[in-house]
């Protein structure tokens, strides 16, 4: 009954995965500091002036407003903000050693549902290091970004008018190898074939799906461009690559996902590693 | 004793040969259980019969005449084949192997799906219209096989795995029904047709009515059989509307002007097949000529690779006939037929109207629980040696019965297996009785209905 998988697949291949506009609202913005005040009444000024986006309603949560990380979360979940914003290494001392976000952030993005905004840390002097321009360049990162509606709306939303979102797809070459590999010991299975064919497909999806975001950003935002890169590589690096050439302003990366891998996966690395980068983290 | 055209055979050894033929079906009736192809089975029941009929020296042995009046050499298991048949499956299967490359007929699949704007009951319609469409075009089991793959990932799609049951097992009915339409929709059909005489054009003007009315009375009791319900609020239509507009129709077309020159091709091989036995220079050729020459035509397409459409030929299916049409000519020649027919004489003598009525529902029980195309392919001998003319209702009644009884159960015809296949694909438990009780009432109504038809009309 080969002929009913042949057919099933045609027909699951046409089924493409189409993008929607998942609005969400970014009204209501927590900044948290471990500072005084001032500032963290600078911290939201600042950032308030690199987005575009509109705040309806500030909070803030200084050094004095919570002791610990149980307390800090107390406060996030009572305020319920829609977009919290703060910096990499809050509430530690080891920002100088960029391997870890600190443990409050760590917990932070796990422990709520809440989109966690994270700017570079301040320097020594408590100066807050911006990009030298507005944010204007939007990137999604992702694993996998077919279907991911959520991560790509984030990300639009965050894309001023005239500005541009750079969609794009790393299909780990690496791991494409090794299944090539184990394919090229089949004897079922023709290896040339199987690699051309699941190669055009990984890349086919992702192409799909970001020709249907440009076709919806043509037609509600046609300022906005919409750029993409779709390719094979290695994760990390590409990104890397990607993002300095390209320079982008701000990252949009999932921290959650239902098999709780994102941060297993590129997001944890990549925000470790990008220091100078605002990375909003959802 | 039995008197053959060449020789008297005692009725023992009819008897034995009759033994052979009846584990024959037997065989195949188990098929699943005996995890063996029906080539192999149909194949090894033709050796032992072919060495038998030598042992009791049944077979014509010797050089054969041509057409040039010149002895030939010709072995009796060649000469006993119907090349004509082997060539229309060969020709037909290939043809639609390499159009179906071309994306056309996924292509129809996915623009009636959109054009049912997800709605179950009008999914459940056209997909129904589309079987019977495709089944008259296509072969049964290709038909079964993308309309029920396409059934599977539409209704996942718009969340409706619930009606997938109902879906299937009324597509799976209705192959059996819309491979009545025309002479080249079933094997059943094109062995009685090429036996009796009947042309594609009478057996299509024969044929439409019954499966117009069957195809609607199947829709109005299986709408209800299987509760499929129309969308009733705006904001259902609107979600199911936005889930079926995500299908591209265009994925599968590698080539728009192959796609275009299959769709044209397609059109072009049924009105060549309709119309074979009145086209000049081509009459005499027959329909497997034109079954293979438009495949040829087709494979030019593909002229560096055609050996994997070779390669994708069911052969099984093609050595199932060869084997096959040997061991019905043996049991010819055991004067098996000639016994079998001396059976069905008391059905076809309680009168004209009648006998085709009891021939069609025995035909339909037997092909119930066995292959119908064996039964077929003896049948269609045993009416030809009782001189039936080909207008005669009981060509019909063994063309009717035949594709029909295969809907009584899942192992009736090889469609519904399909149907039964893809169920459990997605996990839908059937059992054998299950499927039996789910699709008795339709497989009544088309037996019903083909009865009365018979009797009324033919």
């Amino acid at each position: 009954m080969t002929q009913i998988d042949q057919f099933e697949s045609v027909f699951k291949a046409a089924a493409r995965t189409p993008f929607e506009d998942l609005k969400r609202p970014w009204k209501h913005w927590l900044f948290i500091s471990d500072r005084d005040a001032d500032f963290t009444q600078r911290l939201g000024d600042q950032t308030a002036h690199f987005l575009s986006i509109v705040c309806h309603q500030r909070s803030t949560l200084t050094q004095a407003d919570y002791q610990a990380l149980g307390d800090l979360l107390e406060k996030v979940n009572t305020l319920n903000p829609d977009l919290i914003l703060t910096y990499r290494n809050l509430k530690t001392d080891n920002w100088k050693w960029p391997y870890s976000l600190g443990s409050y952030l760590d917990v932070l993005t796990q422990a709520t549902t809440i989109p966690v905004l994270v700017l570079p840390h301040p320097d020594p002097s408590g100066q807050l290091s911006f990009p030298e321009t507005d944010c204007r360049d939007v990137m999604a990162v992702t694993n996998h970004l077919t279907g991911d509606n959520a991560l790509v709306s984030a990300a639009l939303d965050f894309t001023p008018a005239q500005g541009q979102l750079w969609l794009t797809h790393v299909e780990e070459q690496q791991h494409f190898e090794r299944y090539m590999e184990i394919v090229s010991k089949i004897p079922q299975i023709e290896t040339q074939q199987a690699r051309e064919l699941i190669q055009a497909r990984l890349l086919k999806e992702p192409t799909d799906y970001i020709e249907s975001v440009k076709a919806h950003v043509t037609a509600h935002n046609p300022t906005i461009k919409v750029s993409s890169w779709v390719g094979m590589g290695h994760r990390l690096s590409e990104y890397k690559n990607l993002i300095q050439t390209h320079h982008i302003d701000l990252l949009v990366m999932n921290t959650k996902d239902d098999d709780q891998l994102a941060m297993a996966g590129m997001a944890y690395p990549l925000a470790v590693e990008l220091t100078q980068i605002p990375i909003l983290m959802l | 004793m039995t008197e053959t055209a060449h020789h008297l055979v005692p009725l023992s050894t009819s008897l034995t040969f009759l033994g052979f033929l009846v584990l024959m079906i037997l065989a195949l009736a188990f098929e699943e259980k005996i995890h063996a192809k029906k080539s192999l089975i149909v194949g090894l029941f033709a050796i032992v019969t072919l060495v038998l009929g030598q042992v009791f020296h049944l077979l014509p042995i010797g050089p054969m005449l041509n057409v040039f009046g010149e002895k030939m050499e010709i072995p009796v298991y060649v000469s006993a084949v119907d090349w004509g048949v082997i060539t229309i499956i060969l020709g037909s299967s290939l043809f639609v192997d390499v159009s179906s490359q071309s994306g056309l007929f996924s292509w129809i699949a996915i623009k009636l799906t959109k054009a049912s704007k997800g709605d179950p009951l009008k999914l459940y319609i056209y997909y129904a219209l589309m079987t019977v469409l495709f089944s008259a075009v296509l072969n049964n089991v290709t038909a079964m096989i993308i309309v029920g793959s396409l059934t599977g990932v539409s209704l996942k799609k718009l969340n409706r795995s619930n009606y997938l049951l109902g879906f299937l097992l009324t597509q799976g009915l209705l192959t059996n029904v819309g491979g009545l339409l025309t002479l080249i929709s079933s094997v059943p059909n094109i062995i009685i047709g090429q036996t009796a005489g009947i042309s594609f054009v009478r057996f299509f003007l024969v044929a439409a009515p019954y499966v117009a009315i069957s195809t609607f009375a199947t829709l109005m009791v299986g709408k209800k059989l299987f509760g499929i319900k129309g969308l009733t609020s705006d904001q259902e239509r609107a979600e199911a509307a936005k889930l079926v507009a995500s299908f591209d129709e265009r994925d599968g077309i590698k080539s728009h002007g192959f796609f275009k020159f299959s769709g044209v091709m397609t059109v072009l091989f049924i009105l060549a097949i309709a119309t074979t036995s009145v086209l000049p220079f081509v009459s005499g050729l027959g329909m497997g000529f034109v079954a293979l020459s438009f495949a040829a035509i087709m494979l030019v397409r593909f002229k560096a690779s055609v050996d994997q459409f070779y390669k994708a030929i069911d052969w099984d299916l093609v050595g199932f006939f060869v084997a096959l049409f040997v061991v019905i000519n043996v049991m010819e020649h055991a004067q098996v037929l000639a016994l079998i027919g001396q059976g069905i004489a008391p059905i076809l003598g309680a009168g004209e109207r009648l006998g085709s009525g009891l021939l069609l529902i025995v035909s339909a029980l037997v092909s119930s629980v066995t292959d119908n195309i064996p039964l077929s392919a003896m049948l269609a001998k045993i009416l030809a040696g009782m001189d039936q003319g080909k207008d005669a209702a009981s060509w019909w009644s063994v063309v009717f019965g035949a594709n029909l009884g295969g809907n009584l159960t899942p192992i009736g015809s090889a469609s519904t297996l399909v149907a039964v296949t893809i169920m459990h694909k997605h996990e839908l438990k059937l059992s054998f009785v299950g499927f039996i009780k789910a699709s008795f009432p339709l497989a009544v109504i088309h037996l019903v209905l083909a009865t009365a038809y018979v009797l009324i009309f033919l």
